[in-house]
C-alpha cells in the first residue's frame, strides 16, 4: 500500500505584496521503504512541499488551496490539532539542515530524544532514557552513555546531526523528511552521515525523501527523483534516467551545470538568466524564459506533467 | 614558475591565546606563492585557517608570524598609510552577498568605494563613468546604478561585490567562498565571469572553497589545508589526478558525484577534525588517517617535493596508497 500520496498539492502564500504560488500543483506518492529526492534551487517550493506534508509551514501566510495529502490512509489536509501532533515526530519525522536549531540549547541530548520516546510511546523516564542512549549508539556515537549527558554545545556538528537522526529515528516513525541533511556540513562529515542514513533505512525500512540542492548528495542517496522549478514538478524519474538521460531542458541544465571533479571544461555550462521573481511568474511553462529550445506555445500554455520513455517531464518539447 | 612571484608567503602563523593559556594554532607555518595571473585555490574544511590565511594576506587580520610579500615588499613591515596605498592592488570578495554590500548605500556608492578611498575618480562625471564601464563588466549596466541590494538575486549582488573589488584595478583579488551561498546554475555563471575577467585583466586570484569541483575548474594550482597547516600542494591535474596526501585522497573522494552507478566506491573518514586549541602531536591529521604508524604520532612530516612542484606533507605520501572499498 502507498505510504504517501499527494495530489495536486498547492500551497501558497498570501502576503502584502500579492500572492505567491510556493507550491503549485504538486503530484507524486512514496512506497514504504523506499526513497525519494526532491531537488531544485532556491525558492522552487521544495522545502514548502516537505512542510505541507505534516502541515509544519507557517500560516498565515501560507495556506493549502487545494489537492489532498494522505499518509498511511489518513487525510492530512483535514486532520484535527490531536492526531495531527501524533503523527509529528511519530510516523512522519523530519531533520533538518542545521542541527544546532533543532536542538534545544538548554536540555541534555538524552533528555530531548527520551522526551519524544515519552510523548509518542508512553514509556516511563526510564525506558525513555535508554531509548535515547540505544538511539545514540544506533547512529554511530561513540560511548553513548557520555554523550546521553552532554549538551548539544558540547557536540560537533556531525555528531549533532547524528544525534538528531536518531532523535528523529527514535519512535519509528514510518517516513523520514530530511532537509538539506547534510548541506552544513563539511564533506568527510557529509560522507559519514550519507552512510549512516543509507545504513539506517535499510535496518528501519523507513522511508525517506530527502530535500537539496545537491545533485551530488541525491545521486547518492535516493531511488526516485522530483525536480521543481518555481512552485512546479518539471520532472520526476528514477534515479538512474534522470541521470543518464534527463527530460526537461532544466534539469539537462542543471546537471551541466556542476562542475566536474574529473575533467575540466574550458567553460562551465549555465543555465543563462535567473528564476523568475515569485511575484512575476511567466505565463505558460515558468522555465520559457530561459529555455534554449522555447516555442510559441510554451509561451502560452502550462505544459503538464507526462510520460515520456522512462520518466514524467512538464515540456511541450520533450513530451 | 619562472616569473617574479607577484605574492610570497613565508611560514604565516596565525596564534590566538586560549582560555587556560594556550593558542589556538588556526594557521601554523603556512607557505606558498602566487604568480601574476594565476590561481591558486586554498581549501580545506571549516576551521582548517584557510579564511584565516586568506584574511592575513591583506592584513585584514594581523599574522602571529611569518612574512606576506606582495610584490617583493613584506606587507607586515609597513606602517597604515604605506599599507592602504597596498591594499590598493588587492582586493577580496566574501562569501556572502547579503551582509558584504551596505543595504543603505546605492550600487553605484557600493561600487565607487574603493575608488574615492583611493582618490581615483576626481569628478563625479569621471565617477559615474567608471561605475557604468565596472557594471557591464559584471554583466550588469547602468539602469542599476541607483538600486539598492535588497533589489537583486544572491548571483547579482556577488556580481557587484565583484566590480567592487575591480574598481581599483588590483592585481590580486582574495576571493572568499564566493560562489558557495549560490545556486548552481548562477554558481557557474559566476565562475565563467571570474575567468574572463582574469583571462582580460591578469588579475591573480586566492581562491579560497571547499567546493573540490569548482576548485578543479577554476584553479591553476590547489593548496589543501588540514588544522591550520598545508598538507598538500600541487598543480591542479596533479591533485586531483594523482593526490599524494590520505586527507587529499579522503576529500576527493568523500565529495559526493552526481552519478547514482558510482555509489559506495568512498573512503569514508571516521572521526572529526579534531580541537584546534587541542591538537594531536605529529602529524594533525594522524587520529583519522587510515595508514598513520607509529611515527606519524610523533613527527611533524614537513611539506616536501614529491614530484616537481608537487610537495606533500605526508610521512608515507604516495599515490593512492588507501585503496577506496
Amino acid at each position: 500500500m502507498t505510504l504517501l500520496a499527494v495530489d495536486d498539492l498547492r500551497v501558497h502564500l498570501f502576503t502584502a505584496r500579492g500572492v505567491v504560488r510556493a507550491v503549485d500543483g504538486v503530484t507524486f506518492s512514496v512506497e514504504p521503504g523506499k526513497s525519494l529526492g526532491i531537488v531544485g534551487e532556491s525558492g522552487c517550493g521544495k522545502t514548502m512541499t516537505a512542510l505541507a506534508l505534516m502541515r509544519l509551514f507557517p500560516a498565515p501566510p501560507a495556506r493549502i488551496v487545494s489537492g489532498s495529502i494522505r499518509f498511511n490512509g489518513q487525510d492530512v489536509v483535514t486532520m484535527g490539532a490531536a492526531r495531527l501532533r501524533a503523527l509529528r515526530g511519530g510516523d512522519i519525522a523530519m531533520i533538518y539542515q542545521d542541527p544546532m536549531t533543532s536542538l534545544n540549547p538548554v536540555f541534555t541530548v538524552g533528555e530531548q530524544i527520551a522526551e519524544a520516546v515519552r510523548l509518542h510511546r508512553r514509556d516511563g523516564h526510564r525506558a525513555a532514557w535508554l531509548r535515547a542512549v540505544e538511539m545514540l549508539r544506533v547512529v554511530g556515537i561513540p560511548d553513548p552513555d557520555r554523550v546521553a549527558r552532554a549538551y548539544p554545545h558540547q557536540l560537533s556538528g556531525g555528531m549533532r546531526q547524528r544525534a538528531v537522526i536518531g532523535m528523529a529515528l527514535a519512535c519509528d516513525p514510518k517516513l523520514l523528511i530530511a532537509d538539506e541533511p547534510t548541506t552544513a556540513l563539511d564533506v568527510t562529515i557529509q560522507a559519514q552521515i550519507l552512510d549512516l542514513l543509507r545504513r539506517l533505512q535499510g535496518e528501519f525500512g523507513t522511508a525517506i525523501i530527502l530535500i537539496t540542492h545537491d545533485l551530488g548528495v541525491i545521486a547518492d542517496l535516493v531511488d526516485d527523483v522530483m525536480v521543481m522549478y518555481a512552485g512546479k514538478v518539471v520532472e520526476h524519474a528514477s534515479v538512474r534516467w534522470l541521470f543518464a538521460d534527463p527530460q526537461h531542458p532544466y534539469t539537462r541544465g542543471l546537471l551541466r551545470s556542476v562542475p566536474s571533479l574529473e575533467t575540466r571544461e574550458h567553460r562551465l555550462q549555465t543555465i543563462e538568466g535567473t528564476v523568475p521573481p515569485a511575484f512575476a511568474m511567466p505565463a505558460g511553462c515558468r522555465f520559457n524564459p530561459r529555455c534554449t529550445l522555447v516555442r510559441d506555445i510554451c509561451r502560452e500554455q502550462e505544459p503538464a506533467l507526462l510520460p515520456t520513455d522512462h520518466a514524467l517531464a512538464a515540456c511541450w518539447v520533450r513530451t | 614558475m619562472t616569473t617574479q612571484p607577484l605574492l610570497s608567503v613565508h611560514n604565516l602563523t596565525k596564534h590566538f591565546p586560549a582560555s587556560g593559556g594556550g593558542a589556538v594554532k588556526a594557521v601554523d607555518g603556512v607557505s606558498f606563492d602566487v604568480a601574476p595571473g594565476e590561481t591558486l585555490a586554498l581549501v580545506g574544511e571549516s576551521g582548517c585557517g584557510k579564511t584565516t590565511t586568506g584574511r592575513m594576506l591583506l592584513r585584514l587580520a594581523e599574522p602571529t608570524g611569518g612574512e606576506v610579500h606582495f610584490d617583493g615588499i613584506n606587507l607586515l613591515g609597513l606602517g597604515r598609510r604605506a599599507l592602504r596605498q597596498r591594499r590598493r592592488q588587492m582586493q577580496i570578495v566574501f562569501q556572502d552577498p547579503y551582509s558584504s554590500l551596505s543595504p543603505r548605500l546605492r550600487v553605484e556608492d557600493i561600487i565607487a568605494e574603493p575608488l574615492d578611498v583611493h582618490g581615483l575618480c576626481p569628478t563625479p562625471a569621471a565617477r559615474r563613468q567608471r561605475v557604468v564601464e565596472l557594471l557591464r563588466l559584471v554583466g550588469l549596466d547602468a539602469t542599476h546604478l541607483r538600486r539598492h541590494p535588497f533589489e537583486f538575486s544572491g548571483g547579482q549582488r556577488q556580481r557587484i561585490a565583484i566590480a567592487r573589488a575591480l574598481a581599483p584595478q588590483p592585481r590580486l583579488i582574495v576571493a572568499d567562498e564566493p560562489v558557495s551561498a549560490l545556486d548552481v546554475s548562477i554558481q557557474s555563471q559566476v565562475v565563467n565571469l571570474m575567468q574572463d575577467l582574469q583571462a582580460r585583466f591578469g588579475i591573480a586570484y586566492v581562491f579560497i572553497s571547499h567546493d573540490l569541483a569548482v576548485v578543479r575548474h577554476i584553479a591553476h594550482r590547489v593548496a589543501v589545508m588540514y588544522l591550520g597547516r598545508l598538507v598538500e600542494l600541487a598543480e591542479t591535474d596533479a591533485l586531483f589526478t594523482a593526490p599524494h596526501h590520505p586527507y587529499t585522497q579522503a576529500l576527493l573522494s568523500a565529495a559526493p558525484v552526481p552519478d547514482p552507478e558510482r555509489r559506495r566506491s568512498r573512503i569514508v573518514l571516521q572521526g572529526d577534525v579534531p580541537n584546534p586549541a587541542n591538537v594531536p602531536a605529529g602529524c594533525h591529521f594522524h587520529t583519522r588517517c587510515p595508514i598513520a604508524q607509529a611515527l606519524c604520532r610523533e613527527t611533524v612530516p614537513p611539506l616536501r617535493e614529491v614530484h616537481p612542484g608537487h610537495s606533500a606533507a605526508c610521512h608515507l605520501a604516495a599515490p593512492f596508497p588507501i585503496p577506496t572499498r
